[in-house]
């Protein structure tokens, strides 16, 4: 008795409050003009994306903008023009210079819209790229509702980074992709696996941005950490059985400016908002693209340029005193995100091209 | 025959006037007050009056059997006739009348009949020396009226004489004076829902008599009790008069009386939102209120994130919130002043009362210190067994949480002599909340006060509040996955005043209240430490704020005419913001960011950073008409120094205040307001209607993606506005039978206009925009009827549109990610919040002196289950596990989504 009455009671902590969907009615707005302007000195990093907003209940595929003319001036120089590859998708004839100033004029039908101008950061650099060892205690919901802790051990991936009046602002964009092998029988374990393959991981809803207010000393921007990864296999691997070979880390780097900072900031600060008992001020994102014919006409998006530099090491991890391996790679093929090679009966499966050890 | 010179004739004449006048020498005295000497042993009384007779002129009317064996032994030294006749004639069935100032007429005593007003029970007291009887013509009656059994003091209680058919009314702490004939009166005491006392008073002179009243046998719940207060103003109006009684009437979540609950039921009283104590008076923000506890400051007046109120209702003596027309003694608020009055301990004998709930208890212990009985105690706490229940669970959400809450309050009271009184008011208050988070809030007030009132005469009073209130909060972020993150956040504020005030009583039309107040404020707006030994965590800390204020008050409650009254009042205020502490100076002609910091300045400790000042006019006016009710106007302005930081809109225990600097001006407030109230006493219904319109200066409001937590420069982040509210209060009540209660209904709107320069700052475009508190529409039902003699039966519904909100109205994809855009600030509402719930009590026993009082509350808390929107938000949907636009959606949160049933025992002995 006293047992159920303790259960009726915290039973009503559960369902006394409740959260559900919730739609109220919306004014229905929607087809403005959205610019993803991505511009960099690289030319496989070099895309401008336009199409429409919808209605916050409208889920049909996005409105791309076709047929409009997208062109990067440079300011007191010449213009480069932009051709649509795909519907809604545009890029550059020639790639901007750093240290000169650049605006985005789109001209669509008889509206024409232009973006703040933007001066091309230099090249970025990365000064050290280092991992260092990193212990936790987890705790979690064990079996019967217990609760079990465990230490997780992991590796921090960090950068050391200049900082320069010409250029404080950076922002990463990270893949790590796990290179794993199966042997379909362990107890006969041959020269070759049954299986190779490979599977990435990406933050895509948060940017990982670094500013003036990351510097650690005049000058410098000392252990900014990319990334957090295990060395426990479990974390990663589908299968007990399966063999982790190692990572490969695709670091973008980006010199970016204030305004795409603050941009950006924006966004995660968006993204971060889960909502919750207390329902703080939203944030709204503000671009910097305006419609020149129609002032009220409002354009969202923003008109991006930053300088561009890609780096790819190979780390193997094993649990310390273990070795740990850290190699950068000065080749750039491209790589699919996920994937699995079997051989055929009896033949060993073919390695990657691309496949690191 | 000798002729008589002139001189000697002159003499002559002289000499026989002389005689003859002293003969009769009362004739321009008054008789009553004649000397009378002499010295008599077992005299009869007849030689007695003959021997007055002849030495003093008077004459005695009387039948000689009335005194055949009458004698009389006493010295008469000086001593007034009136005196001496009531010596003589003391324990004889004898009395006596002045007749044409010479004579005297004894006859014998007429017995007293039951008057037509007189009950079957009537008391007989005697007022004065019965040796002065009808020597005075008038006198004053003063005293208390006290709850019979507890000895507590009924405040509102009615002493009515109806011979002038005239009447006073007890004050809070029950006592009255009031003024009489001498003679035979008839005194009728009576309290709502207690039994009425009458009383057969022989009032020979000024003179004490308390009385007690008892509880009727079966209990009609007390309504509002809006009786004279000595204090209030006599135009005193948009305010709102609650006791303790009421307080417990209504029926709320876990029969946990629940003081600010109740008060949301007045007319221009909104709650924020469900299970949320803050409160919202005529649109303005839960910080804009002034929350006194026996003159102290409240900051954080919940426990729980809002499921109950810091303040204990059986600590409670009644609360009285000002809405509009706030006396000029009361400032450093904009929008409102809940003055809350602890109770005194019981002076006659110990008392123990308290109540047992299903998730909380509390107790309260109060008597007198000595036998003497000048000096009082009264001590109670309260606390929730909520967090062992939680542990009892296997379930790791419910062992990793934390729901609990504490809080002690007592008074002490000292009569030091006649003249003087002191009270001293301690509480204390810890918080503790974690459901299932890495987030642990911890938070509690200190508070204290001292007041000391002084009669230095009827006509001159002062009272001395001297008060402190501290409220700190403790965030502690555990994330367990990187403990190297862990912090804590700590911030708080501590308050100190000194008051001073002089009452006035120059004649009857006037009371002059004048005085000054002087109040410290220290504010830690943040601070950040590392939780762990090695940590990322980098220890941060914002830079302190002190400040203090100083005011001057003055005001004139006074009668013009016998219909018109007016309280005429002003206040100085003036604030100093000072050192130590640093400025950032900005770029000019942009907007203020972090990196259009240009310089700053630094100031040494004492050193003035930024002054304000201002006076604020009070003036009120109330024209009596002739149905019974009256017209009232009202304008007040009021300054606020000082304002919660806040981007929600319910009260956060993570909420800090900020005082007033270079670049946050002190808010301002006029408010002018009328109205119509009929409200005769000891009527059956009362009705009032009431306008205001409020214009407000300097507002803070939030930029785009405002950080508000460590920010070191929080002013980059704030941009000022300015706002107006107008609306319009009912209010219907009937007071008395076996059904009563009352309805309440409030149209009010609130908007705000962003008065930045800078276009990027601008909200809305510029426009006004409905305030996160505008609710337009307020209902408010009460009902309580008592079914028998031991059941009572209670219930409310109360009705209010959604708040307003911001949505997401469209949407695009950005690099991969959904983008929203927001609408415009608060374009949408939430549904309307309604809810009704009911409440049935069962008194174990009726008889009135029974020393152990117990009685049994089952209560429904929103009785039909509905889900009231407690906030609502944009969010990803939890099951999702990659990028898929449908699965962003809109949800609502609902804090009580179904009928909570509670049971809870209340005893008193």
């Amino acid at each position: 008795m006293q047992k159920e009455l303790y259960y009726l009671l915290i039973l009503f902590f559960t369902i006394a409050s409740c959260k559900e969907v919730y739609h109220p009615t919306l004014d229905t707005l929607g087809g403005e003009l959205v610019v993803d302007a991505q511009v960099t000195n690289d030319a496989s990093k070099n895309m401008v994306h336009l199409s429409r907003t919808r209605n916050f209940y409208n889920n049909q595929p996005e409105m791309e903008v076709t047929g409009a003319t997208v062109t990067l001036v440079q300011m007191g120089g010449t213009a480069i023009k932009g051709s649509e590859y795909a519907p809604g998708y545009y890029k550059f004839e020639s790639l901007p210079v750093s240290g000169k100033q650049y605006y985005l004029r789109i001209v669509i039908q008889n509206d024409v819209y232009e973006s703040r101008a933007v001066t091309m950061p230099p090249a970025p650099v990365i000064s050290n790229f280092y991992t260092t060892d990193l212990q936790t205690t987890v705790l979690y919901n064990g079996d019967n509702g217990t609760h079990v802790t465990y230490l997780r051990q992991s590796r921090d991936i960090n950068v050391d980074l200049p900082a320069t009046d010409a250029l404080t602002y950076y922002r990463f964009d990270i893949r790590s992709l796990v290179e794993w092998t199966w042997d379909a029988n362990p107890a006969k374990a041959g020269l070759f696996p049954t299986c190779y393959g490979w599977y990435s991981f990406q933050d895509k809803e948060y940017f990982n941005l670094v500013g003036p207010k990351d510097l650690s000393e005049p000058g410098k921007i000392l252990k900014h950490r990319l990334l957090n990864i295990a060395y426990d296999s479990i974390s990663t691997a589908h299968k007990d059985s399966l063999q982790i070979k190692g990572w490969i880390l695709f670091v973008e780097q980006y010199g970016t400016s204030k305004e795409s900072y603050d941009f950006h900031q924006q966004l995660n600060s968006q993204f971060a908002a889960a909502g919750s008992l207390f329902d703080p001020i939203q944030t709204q994102v503000d671009g910097n693209i305006l419609c020149l014919t129609d002032p009220l006409q409002k354009a969202f998006g923003f008109f991006d340029l930053n300088s561009y530099q890609q780096v790819r090491y190979f780390l193997i991890l094993n649990k310390p005193p273990g070795v740990i391996l850290l190699r950068q790679l000065f080749k750039f093929p491209d790589i699919p995100d996920t994937g699995q090679i079997y051989g055929k009966e009896g033949e060993p499966p073919l390695k990657p091209a691309w496949w690191e050890e | 025959m000798k002729h008589l010179s002139s001189a000697h004739l002159y003499k002559t004449i002289f000499l026989i006037v002389t005689i003859l006048l002293s003969m009769h020498p009362v004739r321009s005295q008054d008789i009553k007050e004649m000397t009378i000497n002499g010295s008599y042993t077992k005299e009869p009384v007849k030689q007695l009056l003959e021997s007055i007779e002849k030495t003093y002129g008077i004459r005695f009317f009387y039948k000689d059997e009335w005194l055949k064996s009458a004698e009389y032994t006493g010295t008469f030294s000086n001593e007034p006739l009136i005196k001496v006749m009531n010596r003589i004639l003391d324990g004889k069935e004898l009395t006596f009348k002045f007749f044409q100032n010479n004579s005297v007429y004894i006859f014998p005593k007429i017995s007293d009949k039951p008057t037509e007003f007189g009950a079957a029970e009537s008391h007989a007291l005697v007022v004065g020396d019965p040796m002065n009887q009808g020597r005075y013509k008038r006198a004053k009656l003063h005293g208390k009226v006290a709850e019979g059994k507890s000895g507590d003091p009924l405040m509102g209680a009615v002493i009515y004489n109806p011979e002038t058919k005239t009447g006073v009314t007890t004050d809070s702490r029950g006592r009255y004076t009031i003024d009489l004939p001498t003679g035979d009166i008839h005194l009728k005491i009576s309290f709502m829902s207690y039994e009425n006392q009458y009383y057969s008073v022989n009032l020979i002179q000024d003179g004490k008599a308390d009385f007690d009243l008892f509880e009727k046998t079966y209990n009609i719940a007390e309504l509002t009790v809006v009786g004279e207060n000595a204090k209030a103003s006599k135009a005193q109006m948009s305010m709102i008069k609650m006791s303790s009684i009421t307080v417990k009437e209504l029926p709320v979540l876990m029969g946990e009386a629940d003081l600010i609950k109740s008060m949301v039921m007045m007319p221009g009283v909104q709650s924020v939102g469900e299970m949320s104590s803050g409160f919202n008076v005529r649109g303005g923000n839960t910080d804009q209120n002034l929350i006194l506890l026996d003159g102290a400051p409240v900051f954080n007046t919940t426990h729980l994130f809002g499921f109950f109120s810091m303040i204990n209702p059986d600590a409670v003596e009644d609360v009285t919130l000002y809405k509009g027309g706030i006396p000029a003694s009361y400032g450093e608020r904009i929008a409102s002043v809940m003055d809350v009055k602890l109770k005194q301990g019981n002076d006659k004998n110990l008392g123990i009362s308290g109540g047992i709930g299903l998730i909380n208890s509390r107790l309260t212990i109060e008597g007198p210190f000595s036998k003497k009985k000048k000096s009082t105690f009264l001590i109670g706490g309260r606390t929730t067994y909520s967090d062992w229940m939680l542990h009892q669970s296997k379930n790791a959400e419910f062992v990793n949480s934390v729901a609990k809450f504490y809080d002690v309050n007592g008074t002490a009271d000292f009569e030091l002599g006649a003249k003087n009184h002191l009270k001293i008011m301690g509480y204390v208050s810890a918080d503790a909340f974690n459901l299932n988070s890495n987030t642990l809030y911890n938070y509690g007030n200190t508070i204290g006060s001292l007041n000391w009132k002084m009669n230095f005469s009827d006509k001159v009073i002062s009272n001395l509040n001297m008060a402190y209130s501290k409220y700190d909060m403790t965030v502690n972020q555990k994330d367990n996955l990187v403990p190297q993150s862990q912090y804590n956040l700590k911030s708080g504020i501590q308050y100190g005043s000194l008051k001073y005030a002089i009452s006035l009583y120059p004649n009857e039309k006037h009371r002059i209240n004048t005085g000054i107040q002087a109040i410290g404020n220290w504010i830690n707006p943040g601070e950040m430490t590392p939780a762990q030994a090695v940590s990322s965590v980098v220890k941060d800390a914002l830079r302190k704020e002190q400040s203090a204020e100083m005011a001057l008050f003055a005001d004139d409650d006074f009668d013009l005419t016998k219909k018109l009254a007016f309280n005429v009042g002003i206040r100085y205020t003036n604030f100093i913001n000072y050192g130590p502490g640093m400025v950032y100076n900005y770029q000019a002609g942009v907007p203020k960011t972090a990196a259009t910091i240009t310089d700053s300045v630094t100031y040494k400790k004492g050193a003035i950073i930024k002054a304000y000042s201002g006076l604020e006019p009070r003036l009120s006016m109330k024209y009596n008409l002739q149905d019974g009710g009256s017209f009232r106007i009202s304008y007040q302005r009021i300054h606020q120094f000082y304002s919660q930081i806040s981007n929600t809109a319910v009260i956060s225990p993570a909420d800090y205040w900020k005082s007033a600097d270079q670049y946050i001006k002190p808010l301002i407030n006029d408010q002018i307001a009328l109205g119509y109230f009929n409200n005769p006493s000891n009527a059956k219904y009362e009705f009032s209607i009431e306008a205001y319109y409020k214009n407000l200066q300097n507002l803070i409001e939030y930029k785009n993606g405002a950080q508000l937590i460590m920010n070191h420069h929080i002013e980059t982040d704030l941009t000022t506005s300015k706002g107006f509210s107008y609306g319009i209060e009912l209010l219907a009540k009937k007071s008395v039978g076996r059904m009563n209660g009352w309805i309440s209904y409030t149209y009010s709107r609130t908007f705000r206009k962003g008065d930045s320069e800078f276009p990027e700052e601008q909200i809305n475009g510029g426009s006004y925009y409905p305030s996160v508190y505008d609710k337009p529409h307020d209902f408010s039902a009460v009902m309580n009827y008592k079914i028998n003699r031991r059941w009572r039966f209670s219930s409310n519904f109360v009705f209010s549109s959604g708040r307003p909100i911001t949505l997401p109205e469209q949407k695009f994809v950005y690099q991969d990610n959904q983008v929203v855009v927001f609408s415009d600030r608060n374009k949408y509402r939430m549904p309307p919040y309604h809810r009704m719930d009911i409440s049935l009590t069962l008194d174990e026993n009726l008889r009135k002196k029974h020393m152990w009082k117990g009685s049994w509350t089952f209560s429904i808390y929103n009785v039909y289950g509905r889900r009231n929107t407690y906030s609502v938000f944009y969010q990803k949907n939890p099951q999702s596990t990659y990028l898929n636009e449908s699965s962003y959606d809109i949800y609502k949160l609902s804090v009580i989504g179904i009928p909570v049933p509670s049971i809870t025992y209340n005893f008193k002995f």
